[in-house]
């Protein structure tokens, strides 16, 4: 099966550049800007697993992962922060949120994947 | 005692003849002899020597209260004063013994009551050949006498041994007599003074005024104390106090005048002295500097010295007498005023209280003051004392210190919080760059690696599609780099200023490019002139610094937009630069700090940004000379305007 991978993040390149990488690796992947959009698209789509910027004009990440996990629908889809706040403060924020894991950016391409195939298992 | 006399002699002569003829003589003597000494007050004796006994006659007893009139001489001996007794008897025996007809003696003579008299006692010695055979006397009271002569003699003692100076004139004023005392005190001797007149004693600073007052009450036979300066006779000054009295004759007019004077001179000393220090108290109270009144049991002012009127502005002649409430205290205060004044009377003191006054033109003076009871000599509160100084001037001045080190305190938190605020942004900078390098980097990175680990799956074309997004992220981050040293470098050393002709359209023409194409086509930059001349002369790397920033923060902050323009116009003096937008805006409370270093506004959280780009724009506009300003409403959009001086 192809498991549908929503990414959230409003800088575009770094953004294609992930989802060029997971589609290597056989993933449906899907790219929002801002939380309002991401949020509208997990309301029209099914996905399996959620990658989210957290500095993003509109509804920053921390918001909008406090929403996905107020959906009961949503409850359990893996949320995993990709950010390029290094202070421990964001790590605390994403967690207590609701996400599943917190990675800073610049990342390490295997764990991510490894992480991405730990949730979806 | 003729009489008796003749008595005598008939014994003497005639004793022999005519016996019985003197006898009957002798009777009617006798007889008449009874009569006389019955009408004299004299105790008459007659002592028959050889039978020891005398007969007294009645004043015996008038005079001494004896009631004998025969006694023995040892009766008339023990009366004697004892102190008296040798010396009388003595007496009579010498007389005796030298036949000499007539005794006399005073003595001191013992009363009935044991009280002594002064007696005056005269005897006659009858001799029968050679052999005395009877002596007849009287004695006569002389008490009254001797006792004022004994205080005559007290009273010349008195006179002559006085230490005061004891003058006595005649009518005219001529000296009659002085005593030691005024031997001693002016060197003259009495043979030099009498028949002279006392102004000899007088001379130049002698008070002619007293000396007048004097004369006048001699004049009106008054008796009158002055005191006197008076010179001795080698000249060296005295002060006496001098009191004279006139003495009546038995026409009750002054005959004499005797003075007495006292010599005053080390009273006077004292008293100059006590008045020399009185007057310097006094100058002292008056000149001091310092505030000083009084007032007296009934709060009535009697002490007003000179700072007291600069002061209050009232004169000492306008509030002595008045009370002190009605005047400098203001109506409203008058009540507590009366109440401090009552404690003080009452014998409390006041340490350095503050008073507030009222001065002559209404304005509000602070005294500080030290308020004693004021007693006379028995102790006894007569008023009070204030001393104090005006701290109107040293109270503003603490007012204005306090203010003063409010406005520091103020001031120094103001610099305080602002430090605090460099170091937050100090490290929202770190963070913020941080951030933006991150970014880039990790887009680098997954490129690299996707090449690396799936090119053999990948197109020539999709290789070279991930290489372009490496070198663009590697050449995003040298901007990114260029702004963090720009702002380095324009902190540390001023930058060299090139100016060159710049042909304005041209140059913003060639800026909006630039901009739409690092915008990724999201915002197109409308350009608009109103130009008198294309060429402005200026640096225009400095000029392209400050539009490439601020295009690109118009377009960056107005998500969802498309459009932001610059209008470029040229005014008298400057030319006028507009860059607007219509995004975000900036919230009123950041418009202030936006030119600030590492500072963001607080709505731009979630827009990259390294919080340089402003104070990049800053330095440059200042470097030309010119002036930048923002106009700003959140959620409509801002416009910056800058102005470059003409002929800059």
């Amino acid at each position: 099966m192809i498991y549908s991978i929503l990414i959230v993040d409003d800088t575009v390149v770094l953004a294609e550049a992930i989802a060029d990488m997971l589609r290597m690796e056989g993933f449906r992947v899907t790219h929002a800007t801002n939380g309002i959009d991401a949020l509208a698209m997990l309301e029209r789509e099914k996905y399996d697993l959620i990658l989210s910027d957290l500095r993003m004009p509109g509804m920053d990440g921390i918001e909008f992962i406090k929403r996905v996990r107020s959906s009961e629908a949503l409850l359990t889809i893996p949320i995993i922060v990709l950010s390029a706040q290094a202070s421990g403060g964001s790590k605390l924020e994403s967690t207590q949120a609701g996400a599943n894991l917190f990675l800073i950016k610049p990342f390490d391409e295997q764990e991510l994947l490894s992480s991405i195939n730990h949730f979806l298992e | 005692m003729k009489k008796i006399d003749n008595v005598r002699e008939a014994l003497l002569d005639d004793k022999d003849q005519k016996i019985e003829m003197l006898e009957s003589a002798v009777q009617a003597i006798s007889r008449k002899y009874e009569i006389l000494s019955k009408a004299t007050n004299d105790a008459i004796w007659d002592w028959d020597i050889h039978a020891d006994s005398i007969e007294w006659n009645h004043g015996l007893h008038k005079i001494y209260g004896h009631n004998e009139t025969r006694t023995t001489r040892t009766v008339w001996m023990d009366n004697l004063h004892p102190l008296d007794k040798q010396e009388v008897l003595g007496g009579v025996n010498e007389a005796i013994r030298e036949h000499k007809l007539n005794w006399s003696a005073i003595y001191r003579y013992r009363c009935s009551n044991g009280t002594y008299k002064y007696t005056y006692d005269r005897g006659y010695i009858v001799y029968e050949n050679l052999t005395p055979v009877r002596m007849i006397g009287a004695m006569q009271d002389i008490d009254e006498r001797m006792l004022a002569l004994q205080e005559i003699e007290k009273l010349s003692l008195v006179a002559s041994k006085t230490e005061n100076l004891v003058i006595i004139t005649d009518a005219n004023e001529n000296i009659e007599w002085v005593n030691e005392g005024f031997v001693r005190r002016t060197g003259y001797t009495l043979q030099e003074v009498v028949g002279k007149t006392p102004r000899i004693l007088q001379g130049p600073e002698t008070s002619r005024e007293v000396l007048d007052s004097i004369r006048a009450s001699i004049a009106r036979g008054e008796s009158c104390t002055e005191e006197v300066l008076n010179y001795t006779k080698d000249g060296s000054k005295f002060w006496v106090k001098m009191n004279i009295n006139p003495v009546f004759n038995e026409y009750n007019k002054p005959h004499k005048f005797v003075a007495v004077e006292t010599d005053v001179t080390i009273h006077k000393e004292y008293e100059s002295k006590i008045l020399a220090s009185a007057l310097e108290l006094s100058n002292l109270i008056e000149n001091a500097n310092a505030v000083i009144l009084g007032v007296d049991e009934n709060g009535l002012v009697n002490e007003w010295n000179k700072q007291a009127t600069i002061v209050t502005g009232y004169s000492r002649h306008e509030l002595v007498g008045k009370k002190l409430t009605s005047f400098v205290v203001g109506e409203t205060r008058q009540q507590i005023v009366e109440k401090h004044i009552q404690h003080v009377l009452s014998g409390n003191t006041i340490d350095l209280k503050e008073f507030e006054i009222i001065n002559r033109n209404g304005e509000r003076d602070i005294l500080l003051l030290s308020v004693t009871p004021r007693k006379n000599n028995s102790g006894e509160i007569v008023g009070l004392i204030a001393v104090g100084q005006d701290i109107t001037e040293l109270t503003e001045y603490r007012h204005s210190l306090e203010k003063k080190v409010a406005e520091r305190t103020q001031e120094l938190n103001r610099s305080l919080e602002k430090e605090k605020e460099l170091t937050a942004l100090k490290s929202q900078f770190a963070s913020t760059v941080s951030h933006e390098f991150r970014t880039p980097l990790s887009t680098i990175k997954v490129s690299a690696n996707h090449v690396r680990k799936y090119k053999a799956r990948m197109t020539e074309n999709e290789i070279n599609t991930k290489i372009d997004v490496v070198l663009k992220q590697v050449e995003h981050m040298t901007h990114l780099l260029e702004d963090v040293l720009t702002i380095g470098r324009t902190e540390a050393v001023k930058i060299q200023i090139v100016k060159a002709p710049v042909l304005l359209v041209t140059f913003f023409e060639t800026l909006k490019e630039e901009v739409e194409q690092m915008s990724n086509g999201s915002h197109i930059v409308k350009l608009q002139f109103d130009l008198l001349e294309p060429l402005l002369h200026t640096d225009s790397d400095l000029l392209r610094n400050i539009f490439i920033n601020l295009l690109n923060n118009a377009i960056k902050f107005s998500p969802g937009k498309n459009v932001v323009h610059l209008k470029v116009s040229q005014e008298e003096k400057s030319w006028c630069m507009l860059v607007q937008d219509e995004g975000v805006g900036i919230p009123p409370e950041d418009v202030e700090k936006i030119f600030d270093s590492f500072y963001r506004a607080s709505n731009t959280k979630a827009i990259q940004g390294t919080g340089l780009g402003l104070s990049i724009v800053k330095k440059a506009v200042d470097l030309l000379g010119g002036t930048i300003k923002v106009v700003s409403t959140e959620g409509k959009g801002s416009t910056f305007c800058v102005k470059i001086p003409v002929g800059q």
